[in-house]
């Protein structure tokens, strides 16, 4: 089964390219409605199942989704939506959704059609690092076919509708996930987040609100998706990305350079409480994994890859544990098996020099 | 005395009219001054039209979608459309949000193959109009068999569930 496999996998690797790891992976998100059918927060539940059973099957066998697999997931149980969304396959809108809602997903997870979450339809393709234009390729080419089979709700003047205003237009969101450790050391990521803000583009923590989100990775996204086409609103993103990857890179230099205790302290740390603790909760954790990447990628840190920082980051978060075990797990009880994991995982793990 | 009016029949009833800026009493005959009133009771009709027309813009803000049935209250509330429709139906109060989240007003990028071929039919048979008018008849008739063209491989119009034919 699909989800069971997923879980046991150790996830697809999102090594960097030229970028030093900082930019983790990136997404490109197309959002389209059918015209004619009401948009799904407003349909009742026979309507979305009918759109569902009409279009997971055709989705799946000719939109170009290679292996791609039907997953209601308005039908799923509690911990195997947690797994999905842990995993970025589907939202946390899609995740609280009831019958008729779904997810139809590729065999290596980087291509997904959601059905029935806030619109009708919603392509997202993942790519590693920040390989943006390659990413929308792959959601233009599924977007495509869609259109050959669908009459998608299109204006000649908002360009494509959805549900909420901020979407129409493009309908596209595109995102980078970037890990900046770095700047947080140096006491420089407020500023960048702000900057980030005043440029009308969206920053969110994927652990957490602000620049003390766990694990410090953050979600870069542009906000307006109306008057510019798709490709100048994704180089637009991958410039300022770009920047922010910059800046994140001299800090690290700085660190280095400057005050290398302060990062061997913080890597260190990490690696000593990892070894060493009994009962580890989640935000806890991903701040520790966070700070060993960073250890990882400076050289400071021996017997251990960036990827497998990555899987040890995925395989800890509840619904991943739960998979392991075959079984639901009381919050308390998570932290003990989580703690017992790292430490296995990380037994052979240790500083440089 | 004649109708100071028409100035044909007997005048019968006095009427106050402003005359040169100055309010006058005439002397009317039946008819004109029924006319006069009339004058009057269109205007105050027209006033008390408008006026119920202002009073029934809150009346006429319950109304819904008519393709989903969304309410002006619900959608304010939610901030979300119910259909791809509730944009023209809620076009007011959109406007201001689309300007708040958007730079642009107007899209720019990808469209749908059906949108473009109604595009290129429009911009065909406006070709043609040109041609005609300028009577280059030859360019005409090859615009005129393009249009044909797209008539006999266009897509057929969706049925209303959404699905495009085959």
């Amino acid at each position: 089964m699909l989800l069971r496999s997923a879980a046991n996998a150790s996830r697809r690797t999102l090594s960097p390219r030229g970028t030093g790891g900082i930019a983790v992976s990136c997404r490109v998100r197309l959002a389209r409605n059918l015209r004619g059918l009401k948009f799904p927060d407003w349909a009742d539940e026979a309507e979305r199942r009918r759109l569902f059973d009409r279009v997971a099957p055709w989705l799946a066998q000719e939109a170009g989704i290679d292996r791609a697999r039907i997953v209601p997931v308005g039908e799923l149980d509690e911990a195997t939506r947690a797994l999905l969304r842990e995993r970025h396959l589907i939202s946390r809108d899609l995740a609280e959704r009831g019958p008729g809602s779904g997810l139809v997903v590729s065999g290596d997870e980087r291509v997904a059609v959601m059905i029935n979450e806030e619109d009708h339809l919603r392509v997202q393709v993942i790519e590693p690092g920040m390989d943006l234009h390659c990413a929308w390729d792959v959601a233009d080419a599924v977007d495509a076919r869609m259109d050959q089979q669908f009459d998608y709700a299109f204006s000649p003047k908002l360009g494509f509708l959805t549900a909420c205003p901020s979407n129409v237009g493009t309908g596209l969101r595109a995102s980078v996930m970037v890990h900046l450790l770095g700047l947080r050391l140096t006491n420089d990521l407020d500023p960048v987040l702000r900057a980030l803000e005043r440029l009308r583009l969206t920053v969110r923590g994927v652990g957490g609100e602000g620049s003390d989100a766990a694990g410090h990775m953050f979600q870069i996204s542009n906000q307006e998706t109306l008057g510019e086409d798709e490709t100048t609103l994704i180089d637009d993103l991958l410039e300022t990305v770009g920047d922010v990857v910059h800046q994140e890179c001299n800090a690290r230099l700085r660190l280095q350079r400057d005050t290398p205790e302060v990062m061997m302290d913080c890597v260190a740390r990490a690696l000593a409480i990892i070894q060493s603790a009994r009962i580890m909760e989640t935000e806890e954790a991903l701040d520790y994994l966070s700070a060993l990447r960073l250890g990882v990628e400076m050289g400071l840190v021996r017997r251990l890859t960036v990827a497998e920082v990555d899987a040890l980051t995925l395989g800890i978060q509840p619904g991943h544990l739960q998979r392991r075990l075959g079984t639901i797990l009381e919050p308390s009880r998570r932290d003990i098996v989580r703690a017992k994991l790292m430490r296995e995982v990380l037994a052979n793990a240790m500083l440089q020099g | 005395m004649k109708c100071e009016l028409c100035k044909q029949q007997k005048a019968e009833v006095a009427i106050k009219q402003m005359v040169d800026g100055e309010e006058r009493e005439l002397f009317v005959c039946p008819s004109c001054a029924q006319r006069a009133a009339g004058t009057l009771v269109t205007s105050l009709v027209e006033m008390l039209l408008g006026a119920a027309i202002d009073l029934q813009l809150p009346e006429r803000d319950l109304l819904a979608c008519p393709e989903c049935g969304l309410s002006r209250p619900e959608f304010r509330k939610r901030a979300r459309v119910g259909c791809a429709r509730c944009y023209e139906t809620f076009a007011r109060e959109l406007a201001p949000m689309l300007r708040d989240m958007h730079s642009g007003d107007h899209h720019v990028g990808k469209t749908p193959a059906r949108e473009r071929v109604s595009r290129t039919r429009s911009d065909l048979e406006s070709a043609l109009k040109n041609a005609i008018r300028a009577q280059r008849y030859e360019d005409a008739a090859v615009l005129r068999d393009r249009i044909r063209n797209l008539h006999a491989t266009g897509p057929v119009p969706p049925p209303e569930d959404g699905h495009a034919a085959p």
